[in-house]
């Protein structure tokens, strides 16, 4: 049997159509099996909801009167990228607020600024301008909201890690301040940052159904697949169930700020490294035959993680890792590494990726998300 | 005069093995009540402790402390877990110390008990939200945002 993208959506059309969360499929498979998993269910939805550093949103802030274009512009002191057209800007999500009257600058940034336009803020915009013969304007300064903004777009190039490192810190002495925390001496905690099975891209590790035009479920409201993300790399070793060794794919993900909200968009901050913003990602997969209903089936004790010093190897990025995990052992609480236990800590929100999964599943029976079959695959 | 203060002791891996609070009560003559301690061997400790004596005696028991490699910090007085902004990562409960943050097993919800806690702050560190304040953070007035 096999099922087709238009038939898929036809169902979700007619309402007739049967979808499950991966959680929900990895439990459904293991107790009926695929084959008959794969012939109850048409959709699977995933989700993930984490810190991702690679994020940020394009504005354009409509014009000024005079006319004005920016050469140097901040919100609420977050600086702005301004080497585009007269009034666009790019803000992104580990920019850091320059130093305020009160010396507080670093604790906020770009998704801090992300988060407050989402949840209705209002936000100070301060810019200077080239004063050219067309755009005479030298200086604004103006208090705007979301909806003031003409435009605001979340651009975020590297979305969706497909695996990533766990950390540990095997130094003796020093606690070390990463972006994936607070790291123990002597490999006293080791952090991970994976929705594991929930995980959108660990759900069609091959990349048979998102590609470039894909629709996903992004910061609460709707986003699209623009095209890889940076570091795209599928190349990476894999299980023989094809689930990648360590990071591997990545996605570009667009989409209007004005459809989002703050419950999926938080602005991070993290000591002794800087700023960022959680995202909230969703998919969802459709089963078109059994193989597809096999990988969406994938459960966190099949899915391996590298793990790596961040107080020596990762900084001098020499390849090495420590040891290798499941995240079935990390959400438990604790690994078993070089014959220690080592207790873990989630960076990633695995309840924020169930509700996420949950939305959307509940958002495709309803007719509100529709399939759309990729433009062209990730390479 | 007599002077009394909490104090967070953080002893490096390679002094663990030293009796450094007996020399602190024997060498000093302070009085040591230990609140609450995590030391194994060979790894980073921390004690919660109350420390009483003359204010000469301690000064010497802080600079005997400082020569020992033993980092001391002045702990606040407890934390604030505001669940409005904490999205259930469980980071806090991943490095709590003292079992104050837990992870309940079918919800995979956080919930927070202070009479767990030990004040050492890994929790505000681990939470990238804020959702975890110190009580003179909160009275100033939230997360400093």
């Amino acid at each position: 049997m096999m099922r087709s993208w238009e038939g898929i959506n036809e169902r979700i059309d007619s309402g007739r159509v049967t979808v499950v969360t991966a959680e929900e499929m990895t439990e459904m498979s293991a107790s009926i099996g695929v084959a008959e998993a794969f012939r109850r269910v048409d959709v699977v939805t995933t989700g993930t909801f984490s810190p991702m550093c690679s994020s940020g949103v394009l504005l354009n802030t409509g014009h000024h009167s005079p006319r004005l274009n920016y050469r140097r512009a901040w919100l609420n002191g977050v600086p702005a990228y301004s080497g585009l057209a007269a009034v666009d800007l790019y803000v992104g999500a580990t920019a850091r607020r320059e130093s305020g009257d009160r010396g507080e600058g670093g604790e906020y940034g770009g998704g801090h600024l992300i988060e407050d336009l989402v949840a209705g803020r209002q936000v100070r915009l301060t810019a200077e301008g080239h004063g050219t013969d067309c755009y005479p304007g030298r200086a604004v300064e103006k208090i705007i909201g979301l909806q003031e903004l003409r435009d605001a777009f979340l651009v975020n190039p590297r979305n969706c890690y497909q695996n990533y490192n766990v950390a540990v810190n095997r130094s003796k002495e020093r606690t070390v301040h990463t972006y994936m925390g607070p790291l123990l001496p002597d490999m006293r905690n080791a952090s991970y940052s994976s929705a594991g099975q929930l995980s959108p891209l660990m759900n069609d590790p091959e990349y048979r159904t998102i590609g470039i035009g894909s629709r996903v479920f992004l910061g609460g409201g709707i986003g699209y697949v623009s095209f890889r993300g940076t570091q795209h790399d599928p190349s990476v070793r894999r299980t023989e169930g094809g689930i990648p060794e360590g990071g591997a794919g990545t996605l570009f993900l667009t989409g209007d700020l004005k459809g989002m909200s703050r419950e999926f968009l938080r602005g991070v901050r993290i000591p002794g490294y800087g700023v960022s913003l959680a995202v909230g990602v969703g998919t969802a997969i459709p089963l078109l035959d059994e193989e597809m209903a096999r990988c969406a089936s994938v459960s966190d004790r099949e899915i391996p993680a590298p793990v790596v010093d961040y107080s020596g190897d990762y900084p001098e990025m020499n390849g090495r890792i420590v040891g290798t995990t499941d995240y079935a052992a990390l959400r438990s609480g604790e690994i078993s590494l070089l014959n220690r236990r080592v207790r873990t800590v989630p960076l990633s929100s695995y309840p924020m990726a169930r509700r996420i999964a949950l939305k959307l599943r509940s958002m495709v029976e309803q007719g509100l998300f529709r399939l759309c079959r990729p433009s062209a695959p990730l390479e | 005069m007599t002077v009394s203060i909490s104090v967070l002791l953080s002893f490096p891996g390679e002094c663990v093995g030293e009796p450094v609070i007996s020399g602190l009560v024997r060498e000093c003559g302070l009085e040591v009540n230990i609140l609450h301690a995590r030391i194994s061997p060979s790894e980073e400790g921390r004690m919660l402790a109350r420390l009483e004596g003359t204010e000469d005696l301690m000064e010497r028991g802080l600079d005997y402390l400082s020569r020992r490699g033993v980092g001391v910090t002045v702990p606040g007085t407890g934390f604030i877990w505001d669940e409005d902004l904490c999205v259930h990562c469980g980071a806090c409960a991943g490095i709590c110390p003292g079992g104050a943050f837990t992870v309940d097993h079918d919800t995979l919800l956080v919930s927070f008990d202070m009479s767990g806690c030990i004040l050492c702050g890994l929790c505000m560190e681990v939470c990238y939200y804020g959702a975890v304040q110190s009580v003179e953070d909160h009275m100033k007035g939230g997360s400093g945002k």
